[in-house]
């Protein structure tokens, strides 16, 4: 077996399997092959699993009662999991603007990253993201794949309000704000993309798995979309 | 409509036992604060195990009845009244069109269930009622309708006896966090022998405890968390997640508490003194 995840129980339900290696694309796939057959394997008494960047959350129906049948179970499933098949994953463009209205925060990591702000737009469309989850927000995408160049820490006093479709970077992830909340991220453009709508069968733009792509667009485009899609 | 809300109190909404399906999409698990007492509530008028109650926190809710039906109130202790009387609470009580039930306070705990026969009707959001602002609405307001079945036939007997001992305690099970190891031996020794409290800060997202503890961890990177995961702020504060916790946090998971006693906890005051035990689960240390 190339990688030996620690199995924990996490509480009376739910079982944690973290991982130690990378974290990278070639982890996701792991991830994502190994929650499909911890699930299909086991579908009636599983409620839900759930990744991270490292971890997957396997939350079953009732009490666990012998955990090391569980492990047992799951070690077998790590070993048969196939690093060479490749998930298929959509591709998904997202709009941004990184107009100075919208990218708050464009110049403070223009004079920190000694960059300009094209090359920070530049550097920021280039990249093709791994989305590995959605969590802290409805929504809210984990992306991984910024361009090293662009890592920088959160602000130090996060800020009260942070509006619905702001693109920000912590250290070395990328975001989207589904929604207005509070935030710590260095705001450097906004989307007018709904990136969670309750009323869609899947709720969320993205899932665990999808592949990203930032477009520049201007501030006219942004506004167009923008009304194009609160009707 | 079946019930209009005349004042909401604080904090009431709908719960019933969460929904799990939503987390891969960043929607928080939810469900009543208390499991324990809100199975009760639905126990005493033979409704399913879990069918939606409307939750309400301390003191103030005020609702006027349309239809007739069987309700219960289910509080560890509780002043309630019916159109100015007082009644029993954890009993069933018949209602009908224009009746005010009151509760005027709790007396014991933090948070009590109104539960009416058959359960509350609402939409299913991955097959649950709870509320949760991202789905419905974040909290009843004045004038808010709630819906249920009309029930008017016979019903009665002896409501089963309501366990007050399960909430007599100050201390608080907890298994091992994914985290605990990375404490060192005397944080370890101090989490389970020094007497902690609980700060104000109380809501169904988080419970605060007042003190703090030196913190020597890094953040993690960002990873799964559940309801009762006690997190470790990088300023030594113990934050214990609730019903409404996000799905994902990257402070250390130091402690999990047991089902139980998120249950024992959620019912907890402010400045409650309260201390944990270590319960052995887990096989392997991560």
């Amino acid at each position: 077996m190339p990688f030996k995840p620690h199995i924990f129980q996490y509480n009376e339900t739910s079982i944690l399997i973290e991982f130690e290696e990378d974290i990278d694309e070639n982890l996701l796939n792991i991830l994502l092959q190994l929650k499909k057959s911890i699930f299909q394997n086991n579908d009636k008494q599983i409620l839900h699993i759930t990744n991270t960047y490292n971890s997957l959350l396997v939350i079953y129906k009732n009490t666990i009662n012998n955990i090391y049948a569980v492990k047992n179970e799951i070690i077998e499933l790590i070993q048969r999991v196939n690093t060479d098949h490749k998930l298929e994953a959509s591709i998904k463009t997202i709009p941004v603007c990184y107009d100075h209205e919208f990218g708050w925060d464009l110049d403070l990591l223009s004079n920190e990253l000694e960059l300009s702000i094209p090359e920070i737009i530049d550097k920021h469309t280039a990249h093709t993201y791994s989305v590995f989850f959605i969590g802290f927000l409805p929504g809210f995408p984990y992306l991984e794949g910024l361009d090293s160049s662009l890592f920088h820490r959160r602000k130090l006093q996060p800020r009260q309000k942070i509006p619905t479709g702001s693109v920000g970077i912590a250290d070395q992830q990328t975001g989207i704000y589904p929604t207005d909340s509070p935030g710590g991220w260095q705001i450097i453009g906004r989307s007018p993309v709904n990136l969670f709508d309750i009323n869609n069968n899947n709720p969320s733009f993205l899932t665990a798995g999808d592949q990203v792509r930032f477009e520049q667009i201007t501030k006219d485009e942004f506004e167009y979309i923008h009304s194009k899609s609160k009707v | 409509m079946s019930l209009t809300i005349k004042h909401p109190g604080f904090y009431s909404s709908l719960q019933d036992t969460g929904r799990y399906d939503g987390m891969s999409y960043g929607i928080p698990i939810s469900g009543a604060m208390d499991l324990n007492l809100f199975a009760y509530a639905n126990m005493v008028l033979d409704n399913e195990n879990t069918g939606a109650c409307l939750e309400f926190y301390q003191q103030g809710l005020q609702v006027e009845f349309q239809e007739s039906t069987f309700v219960c109130v289910a509080a560890i202790d509780a002043i309630v009244s019916l159109n100015g009387s007082e009644i029993q609470i954890n009993s069933i009580l018949k209602v009908k069109a224009g009746d005010v039930l009151k509760v005027l306070e709790l007396t014991k705990g933090s948070w009590g269930y109104l539960a009416v026969k058959n359960g509350f009707i609402s939409t299913l959001f991955f097959g649950s009622q709870s509320f949760y602002k991202a789905l419905t609405s974040q909290q009843l307001k004045k004038d808010d309708e709630l819906s249920f079945e009309p029930f008017i036939e016979m019903s009665g007997g002896k409501p089963p006896q309501f366990d007050l001992n399960y909430y007599d305690t100050h201390i608080l099970e907890v298994f091992r966090g994914p985290d605990f190891h990375k404490l060192s031996q005397t944080l370890q020794y101090q989490l389970f022998n020094a007497e902690f409290s609980l700060s104000t800060s109380l809501n169904r997202m988080a419970y605060q405890i007042q003190e703090t503890l030196e913190n020597e961890l890094e953040e993690i990177i960002t990873g799964p968390v559940l309801p009762g995961t006690i997190q470790y702020t990088s300023g030594g504060k113990m934050i214990i997640l609730m019903r409404d916790a996000q799905v994902t946090g990257g402070y250390p998971r130091i402690l999990q508490l047991s089902e139980q006693a998120i249950n024992q906890l959620a019912q907890m005051r402010a400045k409650t003194n309260l201390g944990f035990k270590l319960i052995e689960i887990n096989s392997e240390t991560i």
